[in-house]
């Protein structure tokens, strides 16, 4: 007995010593890893890090230390420069614009058809291979802006709007979705006289919510990222969205400045090329850097849901 | 869905079908309305005529342009009313210009008026589009427009853009300032600390190669700023320039085609390319040239100067880029001496000779849409040709007499302290860059400098210039297109043997090798096209 008990007492100091060197090499490996993804994480951030000290400094600073840690001198010279002009602020209307009747008339659309595609209408298969085709096949550049041209749309902010009607991706998640819905939610409505229609925007989307909110979150970021169409079919500046303003800006920054304090009432504050160009993407990039801690479990949940049917 | 509801969608679906269809009508009608305003009644051609010659009709033109939201100014509407013209400007920028001239040359939806980025790598596509009715022929000058004609008669450029003996665009010109001997020959030069070498009792009017070595070496090992060791550079360019501005310097063939012994023949190939690539790795491997060179931006190399961490920058300033930089150094270093912080460092080559480069004398043109009626061409050129005149280069240049300037005494007084914006719409007639040269809103002695390197170069006691041969830079054969002198490769190549610790002798030889052949096709087919 007292032999079983020094062997339970021996196995058990034993489990505990490979306990603690388990835990000993656990916190090794934790704490490589933690420097790895430490460096790994400042490699990725510094860039926007520094971004954001290049636009917070004079140009002395700038040309001396292009590279740095912590600025010697702040100046805000480049941000108001950026907010009092007008082209990027106007480029913020127009963008404002797209994103909300953009998102209205993708989420309509992607709806609507995830629904109808849930039925069993004629030529259902036909229509789904039409919308998949669409994916892997484009009708080119010419052809899609002479189309653009004969709907009357350009120099429209229209022209940003209509041509991407929905994404065949997200339709197809979202479709499945529905399809995961109780059937005998949407039988009794029908026999309560509900057509489909009421279906739709009574019972089927009101129970769909996260994935609808999912899904905004996502064509609300492509529509802030929206420029091609605009750089195609836009001709007037007070058009055009912020991304192509900002591209303008990016590519040739001194010709901008150049550009805009002919028109600027700021034209005694000191600003450079680079550090316009860093405030401008700053400020783009913020409202979608703020939204993001917020929204991300939202994202995530866009990649799973209604991927598997159940 | 009920009966009720299918009938009201259909017959909602009907209507709107309906009145997609009279509102496409409608449109055309409206359409057809809007070009009898435009071009006016055939029938009454000889009254339409006679109104353009008094300007009583307005003509609206769609133009594209650069920086256009600075065009509509005061200028503007002075220009707009005297011809009464109107134009609705498309912008276009750097990134997207050739881009969207293509597509709209393409898709028929070209502006009345088209500014393009025409060069010689496109002369072919302009031959192709011009050949097909894209663009409006434009009339023989003569004496209609006789101040055009001068500025054609002087521009070599124009006849090589002539398809079917008929002109289809207008080349900006850019010729050199009257009296030069050489037609614009550029100001791509090295610029120096001028403080530094006098604190090194080194300065001097001219330099040697030898000369510039050891001053930038001295740059370099003295550190006549105190940055600390290692922290003062000799020498370093703008990133389009490098390397090859440098390597030319010394063998000004090295990346084209030139006629040797009545031949062409490929200037990578001759030893004399290989020397001066040879001389200019010397200075990377003695550390002469700044070290990050290699992998630097395009304008790495001037923030390197604006920090007072590089003694010599090699670019292509007019006078708007040396007073920019000159107070962007007295900006970032307080007290310094503004004109000796940015001074020209006449550089002689091995051969002790001044070298210069010559541009083509036209940037960018503007062709018309086929569909422009006669009268809003003849318009339009009227308005340019008055641009062509002194009175018109004066308002292109200097603005509206009693708003912008006014004489004072035989002087010209300014009375804005900004220099004129949203002049490229009249650039596109002839380019007004060399006025900034008199420009008395940019100092007397920041224009001076320009000068003197432009005069400096027109002196050919010791000239060694690299000019424009026109017949080889608007040459086209299918080889010649595609591969033209290499000058992609032999950059790249050149960059690599700088970094490389290897022979650059084998290197050299072995990119020759496997280029030679696709040079050997172009080559026959610049002797054969070129030198029957």
């Amino acid at each position: 007995m007292q032999l079983v008990r020094n062997i339970n007492i021996q196995a058990f100091f034993n489990i505990e010593r490979k306990d603690k060197m388990k835990s000993k090499y656990r916190l090794n490996g934790d704490v490589v890893l933690g420097i790895i993804l430490t460096i790994f994480g400042i490699i990725v951030l510094y860039p926007f890090y520094n971004a954001l000290l290049v636009s917070l400094v004079p140009q002395h600073v700038y040309v001396k230390t292009p590279f740095m840690f912590f600025p010697k001198e702040i100046s805000f010279d480049s941000y108001k420069f950026v907010f009092s002009n007008d082209a990027l602020m106007g480029g913020v209307k127009v963008t404002v614009i797209v994103l909300i009747f953009g998102v209205l008339y993708n989420m309509l659309l992607t709806a609507l058809t995830a629904y109808a595609m849930t039925k069993a209408i004629p030529g259902k298969k036909f229509i789904m291979y039409c919308i998949i085709f669409t994916m892997y096949f484009g009708g080119g550049l010419i052809p899609f802006y002479l189309l653009i041209k004969d709907l009357g749309l350009m120099n429209n902010i229209a022209a940003m709007i209509l041509p991407t009607g929905f994404n065949a991706v997200y339709m197809i998640i979202i479709k499945s979705f529905f399809e995961d819905l109780p059937i005998e939610l949407e039988e009794s409505a029908k026999i309560d006289g509900a057509n489909d229609l009421v279906v739709l925007f009574k019972i089927i989307l009101p129970l769909s919510l996260p994935i609808l909110a999912t899904f905004s979150l996502y064509y609300s970021v492509e529509r802030w990222n929206e420029w091609w169409n605009g750089m195609l079919f836009i001709r007037s500046i007070d058009k055009q969205p912020l991304q192509l303003v900002l591209r303008t800006i990016v590519q040739d920054a001194s010709e901008f400045i150049d550009q805009a304090s002919a028109s600027q009432a700021s034209n005694e504050v000191t600003i450079f090329a680079d550090g316009i160009k860093m405030a401008s993407i700053i400020a783009t990039m913020m409202p979608v850097m703020c939204l993001f801690p917020f929204l991300q479990k939202y994202f995530v949940k866009g990649l799973t849901v209604g991927a598997v049917k159940s | 869905m009920s009966m009720k509801l299918r009938k009201i969608v259909a017959l909602v679906l009907v209507v709107s079908m309906f009145s997609t269809f009279f509102v496409g009508c409608t449109e055309k009608q409206s359409d057809e309305k809007k070009t009898n305003v435009d071009i006016g009644g055939k029938s009454e051609e000889g009254k339409d005529n006679e109104a353009s010659n008094t300007f009583d009709k307005k003509f609206k033109y769609t133009i594209n342009m650069l920086n256009a939201d600075t065009v509509k100014n005061e200028l503007y509407d002075y220009y707009a009313e005297k011809f009464n013209i109107e134009f609705e400007i498309i912008p276009v920028t750097w990134g997207d210009w050739r881009e969207k001239t293509r597509l709209w040359i393409s898709s028929g939806d070209m502006p009345d008026i088209m500014y393009w980025d025409l060069k010689n790598y496109n002369l072919g596509e302009f031959r192709r589009w011009s050949e097909q009715g894209a663009f409006k022929e434009i009339p023989e000058f003569g004496s209609k427009y006789p101040n055009l004609q001068k500025i054609r008669d002087k521009q070599k450029s124009d006849d090589y853009f002539k398809v079917d003996d008929k002109y289809y665009t207008w080349l900006a010109f850019q010729g050199g300032a009257e009296g030069e001997k050489y037609s614009n020959v550029s100001n791509q030069s090295f610029y120096y600390r001028k403080d530094w070498a006098e604190k090194l009792g080194m300065a001097k009017d001219e330099y040697t190669w030898d000369e510039m070595t050891e001053l930038a070496r001295a740059f370099v090992e003295k550190d006549p700023s105190e940055n600390g060791q290692g922290k003062t550079h000799g020498l370093g360019m703008i990133g389009w320039g490098w390397p090859i501005g440098l390597v030319e310097i010394i063998d000004k063939n090295v990346n084209r085609y030139y006629l040797k012994g009545g031949k062409y023949v490929w200037g990578a190939e001759q030893t004399e390319a290989l020397e001066a690539i040879k001389r200019t790795k010397k200075l990377y491997d003695e550390n002469i040239i700044w070290q990050d060179q290699i992998v630097a931006k395009n304008s790495d190399a001037e923030n390197q100067y604006l920090a007072g961490q590089l003694g010599m920058y090699y670019t292509n300033p007019g006078v708007g880029e040396v007073s920019r930089i000159r107070n962007e150094m007295v900006k970032a270093h307080p007290g310094i001496d503004r004109e000796k912080a940015f001074a020209p460092l006449y550089l002689k080559n091995p051969d002790d000779k001044m070298w210069a480069i010559q541009g083509v004398d036209y940037w960018s043109a503007t062709v018309f849409n086929s569909k422009l009626s006669d009268e809003k061409l003849e318009r339009i050129l009227t308005a340019w040709d008055w641009i062509a005149t002194d009175e018109g280069y004066e308002f292109a240049t200097k603005g509206l007499k009693g708003v912008h300037w006014d004489m004072e005494g035989d002087k010209v007084k300014y009375l804005t302290d900004e220099p004129l914006k949203g002049t490229n719409i009249y650039n596109m007639v002839r380019l007004t860059g060399a006025y900034e040269l008199e420009n008395p809103l940019f100092t007397e002695e920041d224009r001076q400098i320009v000068k003197d390197v432009a005069e400096r170069r027109q002196q050919d006691d010791d000239l060694y210039l690299k000019e424009v041969d026109y017949d080889l830079y608007f040459f086209n054969a299918e080889n010649y297109d595609k591969y033209g002198a290499l000058y992609p490769e032999i950059k790249d190549k050149v960059v690599n043997i700088l970094a490389s610790p290897e022979d650059a002798e084998q290197q050299w030889n072995e990119f020759i090798k496997a280029s030679k052949p696709k040079v050997d096709l172009v080559i026959k087919e610049l002797n054969d096209g070129l030198l029957k």
